[in-house]
């Protein structure tokens, strides 16, 4: 079998003790090849975990036909008490970031709108529910994350950041899953943009940047005219390029005119940006974008909501 | 008789109506290229040549957006430009993409959905527009009956 016949999964979604009926393999790090791992009916100990993470793998790889069966097993995870044998806090938040990504690229990969936003509505329910529980721990989040660059990868991080940046500013429990589903459809606009010139690796030039910055104006006019959806969540999808100076786009906005959750939105979407794999460079860590974000400052940015942000990343 | 009462009614709800627009100083000179004149626009990337014309208009939301309901009344807006698929003018709130709008001018009224907004300043805001229907005038462009608001859904 090719890498095509495989899909990684991350190790932070593997139950210890428990088979997940599913064969797990490694990837050998010199010949690039797939070896069985263990077997479907041959569970996984703590200790085989620890090994995993402290030689810093954390994706082992099933067999791309078994990705439904995963999925089903992450959702049993998601629907499982907290008090149930070994299902950690750590390992829900590590299936959730599997379950938003999969669902949003499924659903926005059928383009039917109507789909893709009654799914990432839930996705908001599921993803408030457990990030604003006591026991929620940002670090447990960071650990789980991809960094990829991919436009699915990028707005499942945004909506979790939002989420945890609203909780931190105070919003209650139901704005939080409103601002996660923003967060999720920020980037809408985007599936209409040549994904060459997205991943070009290379500097954009004026006509490609001019391309790229139709993206809020886009995803705003698929979505404008829904009930479903509020104005703070439409605004998440047009402002959260407008900066508070009025240098930013498609409006060119400024201070006030510029709705509170777009102005989340900007703060996180662009840490998320900062903190990913580019095609034209590394990801930065997390101190390093936050200084870029604080040198950008009030110029840019709310500077309550940043503070928070700074706050909420020292503190993981 | 028909032009002279459009007129009329235009003028009366010219002297009515907030000119709350607050044109940057660059615009300062705004109506001094009134009138019908072809421009050209080096960066622009559409193919249908726009005429320049710059006038004071009346605007009325005949679609707003759920989330942002608009009143009845209408509102003063200097005009821009006129394409044969769009126009572009200058307004004191800011529009979104997608609300549509009945636009009166004194030689024609249009119907019009906003496709792009940008704020030039205070109490000034850039609509780019795409052109739904053009109208002589008529008194329908003051109280618009329900088989022109049909045939503009169309």
């Amino acid at each position: 079998m090719f890498a095509l016949d495989y899909l990684p999964i991350s190790v932070a979604t593997l139950l210890p003790a428990s088979a997940v009926g599913l064969d797990l393999f490694q990837r050998e790090q010199d010949s690039g090849r797939f070896v069985l791992y263990r077997g479907a009916t041959y569970p996984l100990t703590l200790d085989d975990l620890d090994r995993l993470r402290d030689r810093g793998n954390h994706l082992l790889y099933i067999a791309k036909d078994s990705g439904p069966r995963y999925q089903s097993y992450l959702r049993r995870l998601l629907d499982s008490d907290l008090g149930s044998v070994n299902v950690t806090h750590q390992l829900q938040v590590g299936a959730l970031n599997e379950v938003v990504l999969d669902s949003l690229r499924s659903a926005f990969g059928n383009r039917d709108i109507n789909e893709a936003v009654a799914t990432v509505s839930q996705l908001g329910a599921l993803t408030a529910e457990i990030i604003t529980r006591d026991e929620f721990a940002a670090s447990d989040l960071f650990r789980v994350l991809h960094h990829d660059y991919a436009t699915f990868t990028h707005s499942t991080n945004v909506a979790f950041y939002s989420a945890m940046l609203a909780a931190g500013l105070g919003y209650s429990t139901e704005e939080v899953e409103q601002i996660t589903t923003g967060g999720l459809l920020h980037d809408l606009g985007k599936l209409d943009i040549d994904e060459r010139i997205l991943a070009k690796p290379g500097k954009l030039d004026d006509w490609e940047f001019r391309q790229v910055k139709r993206h809020p104006g886009l995803g705003f006019r698929k979505l404008a005219k829904r009930t479903d959806l509020n104005e703070g969540q439409l605004l998440m999808v047009y402002q959260h390029h407008e900066r508070m100076d009025g240098h930013g786009y498609p409006v060119g906005c400024v201070g006030s005119e510029i709705h509170p959750w777009a102005k989340i939105c900007a703060v996180v979407d662009v840490f998320e940006a900062l903190t990913s794999q580019r095609p034209y460079r590394k990801p930065l860590t997390r101190h390093k974008a936050l200084e870029i974000l604080e040198r950008e400052g009030s110029a840019s940015f709310d500077l309550e909501v940043l503070e928070c942000w700074k706050s909420i990343i020292l503190s993981a | 008789m028909l032009e002279i009462d459009y007129s009329q009614r235009l003028n009366d709800l010219f002297a009515q109506v907030q000119w709350d627009i607050q044109l940057p100083d660059e615009l300062a000179d705004y109506f001094a290229s009134n009138g019908e004149a072809s421009m050209s626009f080096p960066t622009d990337e559409r193919s249908n040549q726009r005429i320049s014309i710059r006038t004071r208009a009346l605007l009325w939301s005949e679609v707003s957006l759920p989330f942002r309901s608009r009143n009845s009344a209408p509102h003063g807006i200097y005009t821009r430009d006129f394409s044969r698929t769009g126009s572009g003018f200058l307004s004191a709130i800011e529009f979104f993409p997608e609300e549509e709008l009945r636009v009166v001018l004194p030689a024609f009224w249009v119907r019009l959905r906003v496709a792009r907004v940008r704020r030039l300043g205070n109490c000034c805001y850039e609509v780019g527009t795409t052109l739904l229907h053009k109208y002589a005038p008529s008194d329908e462009a003051f109280e618009p009956s329900q088989a022109t608001q049909m045939e503009s859904a169309l």
